[in-house]
């Protein structure tokens, strides 16, 4: 799946920390979502939405950039 | 912090960086956070009364030989254990989605890894003792190591 979670963060001139802040999770999960490792739950994709003001198919697409899980 | 041209800056350059040392040694993600570090202090104490209190237990039997003190040494180490098992469950509620998706999986293959372990050792005609089961912690640790080089 592919994300447009970096460019929104830097547009706000958000570390991955501190984003990982507002959403309550770890750098590291921000930083595995970023890169296409990890696919966020539905919980957490619609939280990330909701803190971008944006909908999750703004956010996410489903083109798989990594076959791996 | 520096700002790169693309928008991303030195953080974000790094690789996930998961504590490769606490993995391998607690198998938690570190005591960076509150429950990992209280994860940690609840290990060590357990280990500690359950040293300290087999020790002391030991002695009082070698020199008064009453049976409860006998008991209380055979229970000793499953409560040990069993506040061990409490408190990671504590530890893996505190995690993250990733984290804990981690650390289950890293559970599944130690699990995996136990069963066909002891139907080998049984099929060798060796006895499996329970205490072995300890043995599985560190490789869930080296589980939890490798399954994070996919993250």
């Amino acid at each position: 799946m592919e994300n447009k979670l970096r460019t929104l963060r830097a547009e706000r001139d958000w570390s991955q920390s501190d984003l990982a802040d507002k959403l309550g999770v770890s750098r590291q999960t921000i930083n595995a979502i970023e890169t296409g490792r990890y696919d966020p739950s539905l919980p957490l994709a619609f939280q990330i939405a909701a803190l971008f003001k944006r909908s999750i198919e703004e956010i996410f697409s489903p083109q798989s950039t990594n076959g791996r899980r | 912090m520096e700002t790169r041209p693309t928008g991303e800056t030195k953080e974000e350059r790094r690789d996930s960086n998961w504590p490769t040392l606490a993995m391998l040694t607690y198998g938690t993600f570190g005591a960076d956070s509150a429950a990992g570090s209280r994860y940690r202090v609840q290990c060590w104490t357990a280990l500690i009364v359950l040293t300290v209190g087999e020790a002391v237990l030991t002695v009082l039997y070698a020199r008064s030989h009453d049976e409860w003190t006998r008991r209380v040494a055979s229970f000793l180490p499953g409560i040990a254990f069993t506040y061990i098992a409490w408190s990671l469950r504590g530890y893996l509620l505190a995690l993250d989605e990733l984290a804990r998706r981690m650390q289950f999986e890293a559970m599944a293959w130690t699990y995996l890894c136990g069963m066909a372990g002891a139907v080998f050792l049984f099929g060798l005609g060796i006895s499996v003792n329970p205490a072995w089961f300890l043995a599985l912690e560190p490789l869930r640790g080296a589980w939890l190591y490798v399954v994070s080089k996919r993250f």
